[in-house]
């Protein structure tokens, strides 16, 4: 028979026990979701580092193990989103979430000012369908090429191929799918027969980007566009959508990169194309200010040196025209006229700075 | 009596066993505060280096990779510079160039002073800071006019480049 005394020593027992395990679970229980959090933070800090490195090197990596972690929020603020909140981002950055990625750097040669973003991709299979083959669209072809990124010895991948009619044709390079460089140099003298319009089932993980007079709805991984006109502006249907006005080669990547999918926003590739024009503009208006009062500092010292001042003026004029047009224009990118003037303005300030270094007044 | 000293002994034992385990939790819990703590302030660490390096390598302070532009540095000190370099790095930081020319005077550089100056000072406060230095070359695009002639040099330089913290 038990004594009240070992009854109660039981009792007292089994409650500091109770007591002492449910303390114990719940800290443990909290412990782990701030273990994980933390895990999370330190991943998404050393990618963050690992892109800012690419950025400013221009040294391109390999990153794996963000494993479904991260999304990325072009609106602005653009920034990476994760189950921590969003963390801004400081550099332009063109992002395809994805377990494994290849991050490096790519841009845009103004002459007077170098645009770089940071591509951050998974395994991608381009399949180039030029419908259109005259000489513009085959610039435009390398052009794109060049400005997607070249993943040779690094994994994962970006190869190119092409799509003709029902056909997939990828193994240009060695029976094996070409990477940048290799296609660049099956593309020097491309064959002048014409591709028919692509009909294949795209595969798994590819992208087409058909370049045809008319383009029709398509699904979301094939982007069409029309050739460039005299100035290089086209229209660009990303998945069916659109159309938005490429300028640029680093204009039809960015949409590529975003992908034909429905975002918060509309479209992901219409989304990201966006975002590069803004962040582009952004830059760009830095750099005509930075630039100007430069010349301005400059012009002075130059008097006696009336090549150097006409080159100097010409500059001033063109960088001046090309703030006040990107001033003005918040969306230059989506107004035709607007476009077209940008890229004559673009043209001008290349230029005009060609001839102040052909003069040995500033340099290249 | 003896039973009631073997209760008290054992109330005595749960009662402290209950104390090191809360004073376990509380060390944990301290430790985890430090932990975060301590990522805070790496996160500016962190910050601080990569715009040093984006600082000396962007075409828009640079002629090249590790060579600042003098004109382009004075350039930046128009007014409204600070919101447009928060527009494009973040908020919050700044940046100090000077160059080691041996003259021990500090110039201040603005628009009146240039090229005759040595200091740059982009969005300084009075503020605690974590910075870090780097040495960089300096190109003074205007070093020695001649009647013929405009010629430039380049300068040894130290780069500071620095993040505002609480």
């Amino acid at each position: 028979m038990l004594s009240v005394y070992e009854a109660f020593k039981l009792v007292l027992g089994i409650v500091i026990s109770l007591v002492i395990l449910t303390v114990v679970i719940y800290f443990t229980t909290n412990y782990i979701g701030v273990q994980k959090d933390a895990k999370q933070a330190a991943t998404l800090k050393a990618f963050l580092k690992s892109a800012g490195d690419v950025y400013t090197t221009g040294d391109a990596i390999g990153f794996a193990g963000l494993e479904g972690l991260i999304s990325f929020d072009a609106h602005p603020p653009a920034g990476i989103v994760s189950s921590l909140g969003k963390a801004p981002v400081t550099f332009p950055l063109l992002l395809l979430p994805a377990d494994d990625l290849f991050i490096s750097a790519n841009g845009l040669d103004l002459g007077w000012y170098d645009f770089r973003v940071v591509e951050a991709t998974p395994r991608l299979r381009v399949l180039f369908n030029p419908v259109d083959t005259s000489d513009q669209t085959w610039d435009l072809v390398r052009g794109i090429v060049a400005a997607f990124p070249s993943t040779e010895f690094f994994d994962p991948k970006t190869t190119f191929g092409f799509c003709d009619g029902a056909t997939v044709i990828e193994n240009l390079c060695a029976s094996t799918a070409c990477e940048q460089d290799d296609f660049l140099f099956e593309l020097i003298n491309p064959s002048g027969v014409a591709f028919a319009d692509c009909t294949a089932t795209v595969p798994e993980g590819a992208v087409v980007i058909k370049v045809i007079p008319t383009c029709s709805l398509g699904s979301s991984d094939v982007f069409c566009l029309t050739p460039p006109n005299q100035v290089g502006l086209g229209n660009l249907y990303i998945g069916g959508e659109g159309p938005v006005i490429y300028k640029d080669p680093l204009d039809v990547v960015a949409a590529v990169i975003g992908g034909g999918k429905k975002d918060l926003y509309g479209n992901s590739g219409e989304t990201l194309f966006e975002y590069k024009n803004r962040a582009m503009r952004t830059e760009l208006l830095a750099a005509t200010d930075v630039l100007k009062t430069r010349v301005l500092l400059l012009g002075p010292a130059y008097l006696q040196h009336a090549t150097c001042q006409a080159a100097f003026n010409d500059i001033l004029l063109a960088l001046s025209n090309l703030s006040s047009l990107l001033e003005t224009n918040e969306d230059y990118y989506a107004d035709p006229s607007a476009a077209a003037a940008y890229v004559a303005a673009l043209t001008d300030a290349r230029q005009a700075h060609e001839s102040l270094v052909e003069e040995g007044c500033d340099y290249a | 009596m003896k039973g009631q000293l073997g209760l008290m002994e054992y109330i005595f034992t749960a009662f402290f066993l209950i104390i090191i385990v809360i004073a376990l939790l509380f060390f944990l819990t301290g430790f985890q505060i430090t932990q975060s703590v301590g990522e805070k302030n790496q996160g500016s660490i962190d910050r601080a280096l990569l715009l040093l390096k984006q600082v000396s390598s962007s075409p828009l302070f640079v002629k090249e990779q590790g060579v600042l532009d003098d004109a382009k540095l004075t350039a930046w000190l128009a007014s409204d510079t600070c919101d447009q370099l928060e527009e494009l790095f973040g908020p919050d930081w700044f940046l100090e160039v000077t160059v080691l020319d041996g003259t021990g005077v500090v110039v201040p550089c603005s628009q009146a002073t240039y090229p005759q100056c040595n200091h740059w000072s982009l969005c300084t406060q009075e503020a605690n800071a974590l910075a870090f230095d780097l040495p960089v070359n300096v190109y003074r695009n205007v070093n020695t006019i001649l009647t013929k002639d405009v010629i430039p040099a380049t300068d040894l330089g130290i780069l500071k480049v620095g993040v505002y913290v609480e």
